[in-house]
């Protein structure tokens, strides 16, 4: 990248842009040859958004999660999804004391700052909708008494590809809930040649230590919502909702929130490449892990999201 | 702003079936236009072709072969000519161009025929004003003209499109045609005469009076609604007994018709003009076509129009056959100045076919010892068992004595003819004046509407001391004729009253109808405001106007050429107007992107163009990669682009410098 004119993004003292490479490249450790992945993960923390990561079982995802929580240095719970997993296994019952003679609640494992919920596909869509619920709310109601949930707070959930058999596919409305879905795909030969030889992931995971902690990366978060977005940039992003308003292609148009999510995202990753401005990259950079999942093709003929945001984002000129 | 033009990349392909949809119902609109006028079987192939085209559209119907259209087009051209005996007119042509419209739009293939058929159909929408150039004509095809256009607006944009974003893009379009029109309305050569040296078939409907009456003629009038003209009173208006609107003297009469008196003419032509006397009553007049010279008056008129003439007996007559409505100023006096009456025109009015019957005779021999025998009639007519009907009996032989004793039943023409000859039997030199009488009060508009069923009938007599003297025989059998008008008259008649024997009140009371009735009639008399306003203020605009609109903006005699080519300069500066708006909005980037494009120009004459969905580092990283030899030019060029137009920063000196930078640049090849 070239930062020749514009400023150096100075992180009002916290050395963001430094931090932020320390962390991806400590998971990158772990996570080998997927710096892209890494990053549109990240951004996907930064901008405070929910992230869905859609691969087939052995790729990495369970590992991506842990590695990003343990770097941020962020309380860490997992939730395998099953078929029959019940509401309460997640956010927790209520159990009577014998020694205080009362109710007590006992949180589940929703009450981390980052939950994955691996596997999120299993799980009935009861199961689902008590996890969906959380992620939108911030908050747990459980026996009429509602419980805030810890801040920072994100859900990185995993999903084998539909066309798995005996899984419970999750319908538009809750897919938006997340802001990015990103697959990581297989390494390459390089990587993967360098995986086979070294050690378990799993032990590695256990030395690694936390780059930051939960205050600095709320400062980080903040640091995104000072990244400057200008008036050219987003008519560029209103240029390219308008186009999946009018493209035949397409189901339906994507909403204002979608345009939302895609502001934000560019922001964390504009900041992520140690700029304080979005350009029309950062958007397009993003495009796919936002749009990806909220676009439905016209035709059944099984056009992949990640490719139709390819072809809007070729279609529609930067004005 | 809803009027706001927005620009759209035009569709790469074929339209969906929806754009093709709206082109079908845009064309079963603009054939609805002309379907009174086309014949049934006409009507029935464009339907049949339009319904075709839409089972091809929706159902997958095949394309039909070349031999079928071929011969749907000969079938269709020998039986416009079989049924007009000729292509070219009005009618045939109309009929020809609906039915090759239709065939059109079932051959349509490609986006081009889509777009030539929206032009066969605009064309076919035009020409509904070459039958009728009224109100209901013009909002209707405009409204066609809307559906047509919103149909091309569906044609031209990427198919998803919403249907409201279509709507609004059409008002937008429709909006900025309206000061072109403008324009064409104003300085459009208008000609004199009629448009397009239309073929004679154009005016062939001759409604009103004619110029000979036979007791009975004018029936087929009664029930003849079409306004024969409307009138604008300047000061008051006269009461309901004064409205008599003369158009015709008759004075020759063989016993039962009466017609012009040629010797007439010859007899005082326009002494009458300088009689009037008492208060003058000012007016103008909206005269429908008739065909006819004969126009209308009050009594006695004391002006005379400047396309009309005076003839003996207080008439008006046009120059020339009123083909086209038009409007002209009177002014007229409630009563005139006796004078003597010519021997000439005396001996004319006293007229009449003898002999006489017995009864009628003794008749006649009664009242001759009366002292007004003048009144003395009005009283027989009056006391007798005379009564008010508009379908009589039919009269043969011998019509005063079978009206005064057999049938006693008849109309304004029977009382008035049967009235003027007994006075010419009596001595009193009289004639028939034949025009309307009332009219209705339209109190959206202000004006009176007189139409063809207010036709009447009435008579003259010549009193010494005060010349002509209009006496109305009806008025003795029915004088709710003249009290109310004939709409009332006739509404009671429906109702099985008899005139002359209610009360006014009672009479009143049973013609207030019913309130839906009511409202109709409200609602009736507002269209017809509207259309005397369109009439008015649209169709009025002539040749003479533009003559003096012309004058107004600085050509003395205005001649085709100058009109034409002032038509031409307002359109062209109107177009160019438009054209800057849309190009100004479109292109009022700041200086910025202005010169980023011009950078971006410079290096796409070496062959690295960026590409339109290309940022500025990626761009950056195409040319370092592509040219390395310009990468340290272009690198603070991008920057400072990134940082103005991104960074919401506007710093005036570093837009100069990022202006002068792109400059200098230059990218020469390799």
């Amino acid at each position: 990248m070239m930062e020749a004119g514009t400023k150096k993004v100075d992180l009002a003292g916290h050395g963001a842009a430094a931090a932020l490479g320390q962390v991806i490249a400590q998971v990158d450790q772990v996570i080998l040859g997927k710096t892209d992945t890494i990053r549109l993960a990240l951004s996907c923390l930064l901008a405070r958004g929910h992230l869905l990561i859609e691969d087939i079982p052995g790729v990495g995802k369970t590992t991506l999660a842990h590695t990003l929580a343990t770097v941020l240095g962020l309380e860490f719970s997992r939730i395998q999804f099953t078929s029959d997993l019940l509401p309460a296994d997640i956010l927790g019952v209520s159990v009577y004391d014998t020694d205080t003679q009362s109710f007590r609640f006992h949180p589940g494992p929703i009450f981390a700052s980052v939950v994955l919920a691996d596997e999120i596909n299993r799980a009935t869509p009861k199961a689902q909708s008590a996890m969906l619920e959380a992620m939108e709310e911030h908050q747990v109601t459980a026996e009429g008494k509602t419980h805030a949930l810890p801040q920072p707070f994100f859900v990185i959930a995993t999903q084998n590809p539909r066309h798995q058999i005996g899984t419970f596919p999750l319908p538009e409305s809750q897919l938006d809930r997340f802001l990015m879905r990103i697959d990581i795909g297989f390494p390459n030969q390089e990587a993967e040649r360098r995986l086979l030889r070294a050690s378990d992931r799993r032990m590695m995971l256990e030395s690694l230590s936390p780059t930051i902690d939960a205050h600095r990366f709320t400062l980080l978060q903040r640091t995104v919502d000072r990244v400057v977005c200008s008036d050219a940039l987003l008519d560029y992003v209103q240029a390219l909702l308008n186009a999946t308003r009018e493209a035949g292609w397409l189901m339906h148009g994507l909403s204002p929130r979608a345009g939302l999510a895609l502001v934000r995202a560019a922001k964390a990753w504009a900041l992520l490449s140690a700029r304080e401005l979005v350009l029309p990259e950062d958007v397009q950079a993003v495009a796919p892990a936002v749009f990806g999942h909220r676009l439905q093709a016209a035709s059944s003929d099984g056009n992949e999201g990640d490719e139709m945001v390819e072809r809007l984002l070729r279609s529609v000129a930067i004005p | 702003m809803f009027f706001k033009l927005r620009t759209y990349r035009p569709p790469d392909r074929a339209p969906d079936r929806h754009a093709a949809n709206g082109l079908l119902l845009s064309a079963s609109a603009a054939f609805a236009l002309h379907i009174q006028r086309l014949p049934w079987w006409l009507s029935l192939g464009v339907c049949g072709l339009v319904a075709w085209r839409y089972l091809m559209e929706n159902f997958g119907w095949r394309h039909p072969p070349r031999l079928i259209r071929w011969s749907l087009l000969l079938a269709a051209v020998v039986a416009v000519f079989n049924a007009y005996g000729t292509l070219l007119g009005r009618e045939a042509g109309i009929s020809l161009l609906a039915i090759l419209v239709g065939l059109k739009i079932l051959e349509i293939r490609s986006l081009r025929d889509y777009f030539v058929s929206v032009f066969l159909l605009y064309f076919l929408t035009l020409g509904a004003f070459l039958f009728s150039q009224s109100l209901l004509t013009a909002g209707l095809a405009f409204a066609v003209a809307v559906i047509t256009t919103a149909a091309v607006v569906r044609l031209s944009l990427p198919n998803a499109l919403p249907a409201s974003e279509g709507l609004r893009l059409t008002v937008a379009i429709l909006w900025r045609a309206v000061p072109i029109m403008l324009v064409m309305y104003l300085l459009f050569p208008r000609i004199q005469g009629s448009l397009w040296g239309l073929p004679a078939d154009a005016f062939d409907a001759h409604t009103g009076l004619s110029d000979t009456v036979t007791p009975g003629s004018i029936n087929e009038l009664s029930s003849n609604d079409a306004v024969a003209f409307r009138v604008d009173f300047a000061g008051q208006v006269p009461a309901a007994h004064q409205l008599y609107w003369r158009s015709l003297v008759l004075s020759g009469t063989d016993g039962a018709t009466w017609t012009r008196a040629r010797e007439a003419s010859a007899v005082n032509a326009e002494s009458w003009l300088y009689s009037g006397v008492g208060e003058p009553i000012d007016y103008t007049i909206d005269f429908e076509a008739t065909g006819r010279r004969w126009l209308v008056a009050l009594d006695v008129p004391v002006s005379v129009p400047a396309e009309a003439t005076a003839r003996p007996g207080f008439i008006l007559e046009a120059q020339r056959p009123v083909q086209n409505r038009f409007q002209y100023g009177v002014r007229s006096y409630p009563a005139h100045r006796a004078e003597p009456i010519a021997p000439g025109e005396r001996a004319l009015n006293l007229r009449a076919p003898r002999p006489l019957s017995r009864r009628v005779r003794a008749l006649v021999d009664g009242w001759r010892r009366e002292a007004d025998p003048v009144r003395a009639v009005l009283r027989y007519f009056n006391e007798q068992d005379f009564g008010y009907t508009l379908t009589p009996p039919l009269l043969r032989e011998n019509f005063l004595d079978e009206f005064l004793f057999v049938s006693r039943r008849g109309y304004c023409e029977h009382y008035a003819a049967a009235f003027a000859l007994l006075m010419r039997h009596l001595g009193i030199p009289s004639r028939l004046v034949v025009g309307y009488q009332g009219g209705v009060w339209n109190n959206a508009g202000d004006y009176l509407v007189v139409r063809q069923a207010d036709a009447h009938a009435w008579t003259e007599v010549w009193r010494e001391n005060r010349g002509w003297t209009r006496v109305d025989p009806t008025a003795a059998v029915a004088p709710e004729r003249i009290e109310l008008g004939m709409n009332a008259l006739q509404a009671l008649l429906a109702q099985g009253a008899l005139p002359g024997e209610l009360e006014t009140a009672t009479i009143r009371a049973l013609l207030e109808g019913r309130w839906l009735a009511r409202q109709w009639h409200h609602l009736g008399m507002y269209w017809d405001a509207a259309n005397t306003a369109w009439n008015r203020w649209v169709m009025a605009y002539g040749p003479e106007r533009q003559q003096r609109l012309l004058q107004s903006l600085g050509f003395d005699t205005p001649s085709w050429a100058q009109v034409g080519a002032t038509l031409i300069i307002g359109v062209a500066a109107l177009l160019l107007v438009i054209a800057a708006t849309l190009l100004w909005t479109r292109n009022k980037s700041d200086p910025v992107t202005a010169a980023y494009r011009r950078f971006c120009a410079k290096l796409g004459k070496t062959g690295l163009a960026r590409r339109a969905h290309e940022g500025p580092l990626d761009f950056y990283h195409r040319i370092v990669t592509a040219r390395p030899d310009l990468a340290a030019d272009s690198k603070p060029i991008i920057a400072l682009y990134v940082t103005l137009r991104y960074g919401n920063v506007a710093r005036e000196d570093l837009i100069d410098q990022f202006r002068g930078r792109v400059r200098r640049f230059k990218a020469v090849g390799h």
